[in-house]
């Protein structure tokens, strides 16, 4: 089986932006990224049915020429998962924003900790360690403290649906930042 | 298949459609709480009797094969319960209830963290139908539904309550994830370009007259996808970032079944799909001892529990593929061991750390000490 | 045997809830179980020495051929017997070490218990996988036992340490053990030292071997705290004493004893056993004794002295030779009597007298006379004077040498075995006077009564060790019974007795004892020991540097693999990408065969593909947000002409309206943030990013094109048309593939719709999913549909901004495109359509209303929870499901071919439609939960936020 070379060449194509947009540190090309590699994946999996040919619907195309039935259901599946990534990675970008007005991802804390250690030398070993599990439980708390705050301010939208069993713990932190 | 059997078969697809009804009653039911957590642990308690008989009829009849929608064998999808499948999922599947346990358990127990019990119920349980479709999946696309749904369901558990570390790790869970998935369904269209099925049985047959280089090569796509997934080095960096920031029964949960479906997969490829494959039992052996390793040395530079328990999850990790590298019976059943028991014991000890946060109030083990006795 | 093994089990078990109720007395209790196997040991010896051994076996891993298999032969049985005894004595001695009210009782004494238990499965098994369990176990409680003061700093860093050590040990002695079980082709420990001890080993061994052995010694090393990893003994000395007197005499390191002794018979010819054993063995005979001298803590004395020994024992053990056998398990028993009764000894100065500090004991002796005999007879079977069995053993070691053990080494280790004795003596010396004289310049110290149950095991095994010496002739059977299995080595065999034959032995012991005294008086050991005679090893430092070498490397390794940031992990996947399958297709795969026919199908195929391509490339430079948005959004189009072109109206109609659904959500979460992306990339950085997508870019393209080239059957699909129709009753065959032949898939696609939303609502909601969108708060009750003119009830009210044109259009289309909806829902089957189009245009509907009304506006047209809307689809698709599985339970009576029907059920048409109907209300759920989400609980904080600031929109 062949493929005709403008869609392999659009696969290439595709993938190569995907994946330079995915690599940068903005959230938004991030998704960005993420769309166009699901478009070039999706794609792929047409080609991957071989020769295009008729819309399947029988009885109004011969079966032999038909396009292959299988690789579409394939895609309509994945299209409709890639929005739902979708949908949910922009709830993340949204959350992210309200909580650090950056769109950027930030380095994760452990990590660059266990750099700084490494790089102070070993004497200090000990209290860096302190001062990491500090600066962890820091980056968490001040962010419940905060939704507990806004929590007394006022809340039309249906608290009273609150389930009993979610205790009184902060909705919607941002509106206080 | 023998008579006993048949009826056997009917309820097959159980472990994954209880589930899924539990969470849309569970979402129905979105205002009573004491009714969504019935729900689930009757849901849960009954896929476990379920996986129970599944094993008992797998090991003493063989492998029983349904086809969905009674759709001949290439054409629809099948669910295959071999004792591989079956004890995957009684294991899991008694850890997930166990666990959802626990995490009824500490929510009551625990009050200031605030269990958005109305998200976590429905999730939960699709979790649970997406770990146990995977494991049951006989074919290529739907082991890769399978994964999206416990993986959906994975994302939405990490980031529950929203908090700035969960919703940063969960950026880099969900991207990474997705890639993962995205590479797998390019392996998917690769296969199904080079063989024109998806059914696993028949992939391996057809594969056969595929030239070797090219077969390779689209193994060692699915490869990537499925290491990425079971967090093997070099592709495991993601975990350790991500794992230690969620809840503790969520952590617990993921640390023990999302890791090995990954494994499980790779454990199908090499012995279903692509057996006999000399160049990557290699690579699987390198990979495997370095995953040993740099996990085993991640640990060790870490100061809290939750982050030590990760990476001696990578490190063990390693031990599995090792096993499968070996690519002969005792190695694989090796593997087969250790993953079941490392479900369980990865699920409790981070149940545990989940307990000592509660009493002790940190996971640091340079604030910790002498809770043995507390 | 292994019912006793098991009792242990259970007393460890049960030793909490006794302590509970009986205080320590609890302790005494207990001790009937070692003394309960010990009686039974003891029973057993005459059949024993007959040769008739008692084995017991249960299957574990019959693949594998690995049992659990128990042993009792005439070295088990002597050791064993140790075990049990003074495990027994050990724990009676608890039940007056504690005070009544001490805490972490039952802790302590559930694991000394288990630790015993495991001590005595150790000796007893007959399989070296389970040898290897119990090794460990007894690693991991004698952890738990030195742990014991947990809050104590020193005492954790001395487990942490022990576990450490002895645990590698045991790991590398696991290494040891499989390569000799492979190479005998048996793990029965028995039939591995037959094997050896027979015609298949010899010096000259295969290198598999040899290192197999070297493995299993460095675990005999490091169990029974042998140079270079002696430190770990002295610092577990951090242990409460019942625990380090049951430690030093009967368990844990005479593990280490044990295994030599065990394996001596089959390997003591297998090079590098000797040489190994007798360097390692020497250098820590004669360290522990100059280490001995120099500690002014009674407690370090006897630790250093158990060092010292260990050295001498492993050093007989691995001679190899029957006499030096002999020697070294009498010496084994001797070892065992005397350093459990002096440790105890030490444990009742500490508690009665508060210190054991030799500097500030003084005029013990007189106070406590009982006691005093106790240590005294203990010091003197140490020193080996007779006629205690020390001496006995001593004498028997001496001939050992003097009997060629080591053959020509036999000599030079015979005067460092003297040198050794004489250290030996000194140390003992310097322990009585430090526990017991009279100091000058000392104060008595003040001693409180001990009573009379405190010293009693002290005093049995003291006089225990004296009976032993006169009356060794009856011991004797019992370990020549295990002598009698290793070669002779010269023609006069030695046999143990209390009165010595004279000569040359006696000599060498008569010149110890007398330089021994010299040198344990304090001025001579001080003088001796001042200057570091020997330079001691300093391995506690070594061991640090390791430790700390170990975290460095681990922290670079792992700054070096786990950067944290997002980017560098994809990096490393696509890299991992285009180094493994890319590598793979350049190299191997079958180029050759990709054929290039045509540059495609049709024209308006290039200009889809060209304005896809510009698309994405010019996505990747735009800098403003909602433009990068839009041009991706034109992506999708292209993407869906192409598909549309390809014969795919189903997925081309499904992309565009997935690609609007899509445009309109992302604008949704992005107004609210900043126009620009930022752009802080250097042009390096660029140039990284390019260099891993362009290969990326490149290999997908050619691993398409190879594996297409590779198909030389036919697909599946191609029966999917004749199929649908005929049994899936459907002529759009896309649509049968979807609600019907893959419906299984369906349903796992519906259930990460309903994850995805529920997962929008988490993070947008935090705390809850349950809640209608907000509705207009005037008529909140009254549905809008049975109100005439109902529509954009919200937005007349004037909130949000309002178009009119919008509003207009708005009246018009909604209605159409429900209509139109519920058209592709019902004629999916047969046109394209479906419940996915259908659900999509629906919610594209509210879209439309949301956007023309604003947020309560969205209420109006649709007042129910979106979780419900979700989890009814997810109840229809999944009921069919169920139901089918219901209807072919039925259908299983009357028809066999039907009896696989689980999921659809018979009536095809209807079930599949219901199918469709729940994709159809998750789709519709999804859009209304992520429109409440991300468009309508957004707006409501926005409006909130400027109301609070008081500053008009």
């Amino acid at each position: 089986m062949t493929s005709p070379i403008v869609l392999l060449g659009l696969v290439g194509v595709l993938y190569t932006a995907g994946v330079y947009l995915i690599l940068e540190r903005s959230l938004t090309r991030v998704l960005l990224g993420v769309l166009v590699l699901g478009n070039a994946t999706n794609v792929l999996v047409v080609v991957a049915g071989g020769r295009a040919g008729e819309a399947p619907l029988v009885g109004r195309a011969p079966e032999s020429a038909m396009s292959d039935a299988l690789v579409q259901a394939l895609v309509l599946t994945a299209i409709v998962i890639t929005f739902g990534v979708t949908a949910f990675l922009l709830a993340l970008i949204h959350r992210t924003w309200t909580l650090e007005r950056e769109d950027d991802l930030a380095e994760d804390v452990e990590d660059r900790s266990l750099r700084r250690r490494l790089a102070r030398g070993e004497q200090e070993d000990e209290e860096e360690l302190d001062t990491t599990s500090c600066e962890n439980v820091a980056d968490t708390d001040p962010d419940e403290d905060d939704g507990r705050s806004t929590e007394s301010g006022p809340d039309p939208a249906g608290d009273g649906h609150r389930a009993p069993a979610a205790s009184a713990t902060g909705a919607g932190g941002e509106d206080a930042r | 298949m023998n008579p006993g059997s048949s009826l056997l078969a009917t309820v097959i697809p159980l472990p994954v459609l209880l589930p899924l009804l539990g969470a849309g009653l569970t979402l129905v039911l979105a205002r009573r709480p004491t009714l969504q957590r019935a729900v689930s642990v009757t849901v849960l308690s009954a896929v476990v009797v379920i996986a129970a008989l599944l094993l008992v009829a797998a090991v003493q009849s063989g492998p029983i094969v349904i086809t969905v929608g009674s759709w001949p064998v290439p054409l629809g999808i099948t669910l295959v319960v071999d004792p591989l499948s079956a004890l995957m999922l009684l294991t899991s599947m008694t850890v997930t209830l166990a666990v959802l346990v626990y995490a009824i358990g500490q929510g009551v127990y625990d009050r200031d963290e605030a269990t958005p019990i109305t998200i976590f119920h429905p999730t939960y349980l699709v979790l649970a139908a997406g770990v146990a479709n995977a494991f049951l999946a006989g074919d290529l696309f739907n082991l890769y539904v399978g994964f999206e749904v416990l993986l959906m369901a994975s994302y939405v558990l990490l980031t529950l309550g929203g908090s700035r570390s969960r919703v940063r790790a969960g950026v880099t869970y969900v991207v990474v994830n997705v890639v993962s998935s995205l590479i797998f369904l390019a392996g998917i269209a690769l296969v199904y370009a080079a063989v024109g099925t998806l059914n696993l049985a028949q992939i391996s047959v057809r594969m056969a007259d595929v030239s070797p280089g090219t077969a390779l090569t689209i193994h060692l796509v699915l490869l990537t996808a499925f290491g990425i997934k079971a967090a093997v080095f070099p592709l495991s960096a993601w975990l350790p970032d991500s794992y230690p920031t969620a809840a503790a029964p969520v952590t617990a949960v993921f640390a023990g079944l999302l890791t090995k479906v990954g494994v499980y997969s790779i454990i199908r490829m090499e012995t279903l799909v692509f057996p006999d494959s000399d160049v990557t039992q290699t690579v699987l052996l390198v990979a495997a001892g370095l995953t040993m390793l740099v996990g085993a040395l991640g640990a060790i530079a870490q100061a809290d529990i939750k982050r030590v328990l990760s990476f001696t999850l990578v490190s063990h990790i390693g031990y599995m593929i090792f096993g499968i590298a070996l690519a002969t019976p005792l190695g694989v059943a090796g593997a087969v061991f250790y993953v079941v028991h490392h479900i369980t014991v990865q699920a409790t000890l981070f149940c545990v750390v989940g307990l000592i946060e509660g009493v002790g109030g940190s996971t640091s083990v340079t604030r910790l000490g002498g809770l043995a006795r507390a | 045997m292994l019912v006793l093994v098991a009792a242990h089990a259970v007393a460890a078990l049960v030793a909490s809830t006794l302590v509970r109720f009986l205080g320590r007395r609890a302790f005494a209790v207990l001790a009937l179980v070692p003394a309960a196997a010990a009686v039974w040991i003891a029973l057993q010896l005459p059949a024993v020495l007959a040769g008739a051994i008692p084995t017991e076996e249960i299957p574990w891993i019959p693949a594998l051929g690995i049992d659990i298999a128990m042993r009792l032969d005439p070295l088990s049985a002597t050791v064993s017997l140790l075990v049990t005894a003074i495990g027994a004595l050990v724990l009676l001695y608890c039940t007056r070490y504690f005070p009544p009210d001490a805490r972490g009782m039952g802790r302590f004494s559930a694991v000394l218990t288990a630790f015993a238990g495991a001590m005595l499965a150790l000796v007893w098994s007959d399989d070296v996988f389970v040898l290897y369990v119990c090794w460990e176990l007894t690693t991991v409680f004698s952890f738990l036992l030195v742990g014991h003061d947990a809050h104590k700093r020193a005492s954790r860093a001395a487990a942490v340490q022990a576990l450490v050590v002895t645990a590698a040990g045991g790991l590398t002695m696991l290494v040891g053990l499989v390569v000799l079980a492979q190479a005998a082709q048996t793990t029965r420990l028995s039939a591995l030292v037959a094997y050896f001890a027979g015609p298949a080993a010899g010096p000259t061994a295969p290198a598999a071997l040899t290192a197999g052995v070297v493995c299993v010694l460095v675990g005999a090393i490091t169990k029974s705290a042998l140079v270079p990893f002696h430190f770990w003994l002295p610092s577990a000395m951090a242990a409460p004493t019942p625990v380090s007197a049951y430690l030093h005499a009967a368990a844990m390191v005479k593990a280490g004893v044990y295994l030599v002794l065990r394996l001596a018979p089959g390997l003591a010819d297998v090079e590098p056993w000797r040489p190994l054993i007798a360097t390692v063995a020497v250098t820590t005979m004669l360290l522990g004794g100059v280490q001995a001298l120099r500690q002014h803590d009674l407690k370090l004395v006897l630790a250093h002295g158990t060092v010292s020994q260990l050295g001498f024992m492993i050093l007989l053990a691995g001679a190899g030779t029957r006499d030096a056998a002999l020697a070294a398990i009498g010496l084994v028993v001797a070892h065992a009597l005397f350093k459990a009764c002096l440790f105890l000894v030490v444990g009742v100065i500490d508690r009665r007298a508060g210190t054991r500090d030799l500097r500030e004991l003084s005029g013990l002796g007189r106070r406590a006379p009982v006691l005093a005999t106790a240590g005294i007879l203990g010091a003197a079977s140490m020193a080996g004077l007779p006629p205690l069995l020390g001496f006995v053993t001593k004498e028997g070691s001496f001939e050992a040498f003097l009997h060629e053990a080591y053959g020509p080494a036999a000599v030079p280790l015979l005067v460092l075995v003297v040198l050794g004795s004489v250290l030996t003596v000194g140390y003992s010396t310097r322990f009585v006077w430090g526990a017991f004289w009279r100091k000058p310049g000392v104060d008595p110290v003040t001693w409180q009564p001990a009573g009379l149950l405190f010293p009693a095991a002290p005093v049995v095994l003291g006089v225990a060790g004296l009976a032993a010496g006169v009356g060794v002739t009856g011991l004797a059977p019992l370990l020549v019974a295990y002598a009698d299995t290793l070669p002779v080595s010269y023609p006069v065999l030695f046999e143990l007795a209390v009165v010595p034959p004279l000569g040359l032995a006696l000599g060498l012991s008569v010149l110890a004892l007398s330089l021994g005294f010299v040198v344990g008086l304090p001025r001579v050991s001080a003088a001796l020991t001042a200057r570091h005679p020997l330079a001691p090893v300093r391995a506690e430092i070594t061991w640090r540097g390791v430790v700390h070498a170990l975290e460095n490397l681990s922290l670079r390794v792992t700054v070096l693999t786990q950067r944290g940031s997002l980017s560098w992990i994809l990096t490393t996947i696509f890299t991992v990408l285009v180094l493994g399958p890319g590598v793979a297709l350049l190299l191997s795969a079958d180029l050759g065969s990709v054929r290039v026919d045509r540059l495609a199908d049709s024209p308006f195929q290039v200009l889809a593909a060209v304005i896809g391509a510009a698309c994405a490339i010019v996505a990747t430079r735009v800098r403003r947000r909602l433009g990068a948005v839009i041009v991706v959004g034109g992506l999708g189009y292209a993407i869906a002409l192409i598909f549309a072109l390809a014969g795919a109206p189903d997925v081309a109609l499904t992309q565009a309206l997935v690609e609007t659904a899509t445009l309109v959500v992302v604008v949704l979460v992005l107004r609210t943030l900043p126009r620009d992306i930022s752009d802080r990339h250097t042009p390096r950085q660029r140039m990284r990013r390019l260099l891993v997508a362009v290969p990326v870019g490149l290999l997908m393209t050619g691993l398409g094109a190879v594996a297409l080239a590779a198909r030389n059957a036919p697909s599946v699909a191609a029966a999917f048309p004749a199929q649908a129709y005929g049994f899936g009753a459907g002529a759009n065959v896309v649509n049968v593939t979807l609600v019907d032949i893959r419906a299984w898939d369906t349903m796992g696609e519906l259930s990460v719709i309903v994850a995805a939303a529920t997962g929008v609502a988490s993070l947008v909601f935090l705390h809850r999913r349950s809640g209608a969108p907000p509705r207009s708060e005037a008529q909140p009750s009254v549905s809008p549909s049975t109100r005439a003119g109902g529509w954009l009830s919200a937005a007349r009210r004037g909130d949000g901004d309002r178009v009119l044109l919008l509003e207009v259009v708005t009246r018009l289309v909604f209605p159409t495109m429900v209509v139109v909806s519920v058209y592709f829902l019902f004629a999916g089957h047969n046109s394209p359509g479906g419940g996915f189009a259908g659900g999509l245009v629906a919610g594209l509907a509210l879209v439309v209303r949301y956007v023309a009304g604003g947020r309560h506006e969205l209420g109006e047209a649709v007042p129910v929870d979106p979780g419900l809307l979700l989890g009814l689809g997810l109840l229809c698709a999944g009921g069919t499901g169920v139901g089918a599985l219901l209807l072919g339970g039925e259908v299983l009576q009357t028809a066999v071919l039907q009896a696989d029907v689980p999921v659809l059920g018979q009536v095809k048409f209807v079930t599949s439609l219901i199918f469709d109907i729940g994709v159809y209300l998750v789709v519709v759920g999804l859009v209304l939960d992520v429109l409440r989400s991300l468009g309508a609980e957004l707006d409501r904080r926005r409006a909130e936020v400027t109301s609070r600031q008081g500053v008009p929109t």
